[in-house]
């Protein structure tokens, strides 16, 4: 999987557009650390469920966007071989965590190898903006923006 | 907003090329430039691209149509950043032009000292007069903030950067005239001013097209010059330096005069591109190494025989005060090296510097970065770019941590000009247009 393709990809995943996910000017760069995570040897990610992956996003790339979502629910997320993987790479983007595949999603065992991908990554996950707040420790709000509510986006 | 003449000394430093133009003397002025306070009236006799014009903005339009942020775009702004640092320093001697005679006092130390416009007794300052202004400068301050601030900034590890000789380094901060005179007429130079202010602080912001400038605030840093110091690598003054008194230790208030050498510059700009500000730090040559670099035989701020690593960018012990003998130098190296295409700028510069004088003081000086806001009205930081920066004399401990030999950075903890002046407020509590300055002010005494 390239690096545009897994773009394109998480825009399907997300809903969020691809320009936004890596813009022109992109001075944070999450898209290329995301990616990363993809061959990170640490992350035991099967090749086959990597391409697996690759080779279904392929196949639907072209899809009608007011056909994408329904795509992907079907071809993706409805998938048992590539859904936890295609999860993942939504976990990261909203935040910023990469979660270990080989674990029992509904046990907190330990050891684990959750990890979160990088400081930036954290500080630039979706989810922050979706509720209108923050990450811990960091803010680009002005001295006393707490008075103020917080702004949601539109639910689309 | 002051609109300012323009002088026929020229400017050829074309924004945004990969080249630098050579205009000679006689010229007019580029459209994003102009001249500064005590600049020269009269061209020089020697003939330079460089030019006393202050930059009035960053000259976007000189992009070609599709920009690249990590190059041409960063250029821009470094362009900017050296024709500040060489308008700022060139010489108040209207017949010379910078370097002509190896050193020159410059134009940015005839600017309002903060402490000539917050005064101890909060009155209103005087006016603004180069010659007074100009006086022997007093350098008091032993870190980064102004003495009544440290304890507000001690959680983020700043403290004194002591050099090779257990010289504490000194600091000062200075505004240029947009700067002041907006301080002064809205009375925000003491407490009661800046509580009774019911407008939103914004400084003057530069702009090309009104060809305006900005407000501009300087940030220098000195070391005091002794033993292994070579002082032709320097632009040096003849400084007033203070010891605080620390009763505890028996060390009284006192002054003493001594040659002290710039060691770093920090240049904050408010243009009409950048309402975050245009951040732009320069350093002496010789200061640190690069992490894990060593390439020279001394520094002023680096030990190469302390393979230990031990003390590395982390700030003295306690009690700090530069009157206690003895104290063990500062172990300092730069986590972020400077970008390739920023080098290669400082090269280009050098030349011209060198061409003027081979003796020069201004060679010895380099671009660390430019940080600028890349989409200003993203949200109120604008996405800065770089994210992080740091002057080594200045952001000294909060480049970054180093563990397990990785260097590991972290928003809202490493240095980043714009994300922390974000944070700067007035004494009434609201944002201050990303300057700490107005916090020192004092209340109003009769």
């Amino acid at each position: 999987m390239t690096l545009e393709e897994f773009v394109s990809l998480s825009a399907a995943l997300t809903g969020y557009a691809a320009d936004v996910l890596k813009p022109t000017f992109d001075t944070q760069l999450v898209s290329e650390q995301l990616y990363a995570e993809l061959s990170n040897a640490d992350n035991k990610i099967p090749a086959a469920q990597l391409d697996e992956l690759t080779d279904v996003w392929a196949s639907i790339a072209s899809t009608p966007a007011a056909d994408m979502e329904n795509i992907v629910n079907e071809k993706i997320m409805q998938n048992k071989d590539i859904a936890r993987l295609a999860q993942n790479i939504i976990y990261m983007w909203f935040l910023g965590i990469w979660y270990d595949l080989a674990k029992d999603p509904s046990s907190f065992s330990t050891p684990n190898n959750d990890h979160v991908v990088s400081p930036i990554v954290y500080k630039n996950g979706l989810v922050w903006g979706e509720m209108g707040a923050h990450p811990m420790g960091f803010s680009t709000g002005n001295f006393g923006y707490w008075q103020i509510a917080p702004t949601l986006p539109p639910i689309s | 907003m002051r609109k300012v003449n323009l002088i026929a000394l020229i400017v050829g430093l074309g924004a945004g090329g990969a080249y630098i133009s050579s205009i000679s003397c006689g010229s007019s002025p580029s459209s994003n430039q102009s001249a500064v306070g005590a600049a020269p009236a009269a061209a020089a006799k020697i003939s330079t691209p460089l030019s006393s014009v202050m930059p009035f903005d960053a000259d976007l339009a000189s992009l070609p149509p599709k920009p690249v942020l990590e190059t041409n775009v960063r250029r821009v702004f470094d362009i900017f950043s050296w024709q500040s640092f060489v308008a700022m320093c060139w010489s108040t001697n209207a017949n010379e032009v910078i370097g002509q005679n190896g050193d020159n006092a410059t134009v940015w130390e005839t600017w309002k000292k903060n402490y000539q416009v917050f005064l101890d007794n909060g009155q209103k300052p005087a006016p603004w007069n180069l010659v007074e202004q100009s006086k022997q400068k007093q350098l008091s301050q032993t870190g980064k903030t102004p003495p009544d601030m440290v304890a507000i900034f001690q959680p983020f590890l700043t403290g004194p950067l002591i050099d090779q000789n257990g010289e504490y380094t000194r600091f000062e901060i200075a505004m240029d005239r947009e700067m002041f005179e907006y301080i002064d007429q809205h009375t925000l130079y003491n407490i009661e001013g800046q509580r009774s202010f019911k407008d939103t602080v914004m400084f003057p912001e530069g702009d090309i097209s009104k060809k305006t400038l900005g407000a501009v605030m300087v940030k220098g840093s000195w070391k005091i010059l002794g033993k292994n110091d070579d002082i032709s690598r320097f632009h040096k003054v003849k400084a007033m330096v203070h010891i605080p008194a620390l009763p505890s230790r028996g060390i009284k208030d006192s002054s003493y005069e001594v040659w002290v050498g710039l060691v770093g510059l920090h240049i904050g700009t408010k243009t009409n591109s950048s309402p975050q500000w245009i951040w732009s730090t320069f350093e002496q040559v010789d200061n640190v190494p690069d992490f894990g670099k060593v390439e020279k035989k001394h520094y002023n701020f680096y030990d190469i025989n302390d393979t230990t690593n031990k003390t590395l960018n982390k700030a003295p012990s306690q009690p700090w005060n530069p009157g206690i003998p003895g104290q063990k130098p500062s172990q300092v190296a730069r986590l972020t090296p400077i970008d390739a295409g920023t080098q290669a700028l400082n090269d280009s510069f050098r030349k011209l510097l060198v061409a003027i004088n081979p003796q020069s003081v201004w060679q010895y000086y380099q671009l660390v970065g430019t940080q600028w806001p890349v989409k200003p009205t993203s949200s109120k930081t604008g996405d800065p770019f770089p994210v992080y920066m740091a002057n080594t004399t200045l952001e000294t401990y909060d480049q970054g941590n180093i563990k397990n030999g990785k260097i590991i950075m972290s928003p809202g903890v490493t240095s980043s000009c714009i994300d922390c002046h974000n944070g700067a407020t007035t004494w009434k509590g609201v944002p201050s247009d990303f300057t700490y300055i107005l916090k020192t002010a004092k209340a109003f005494k009769k």
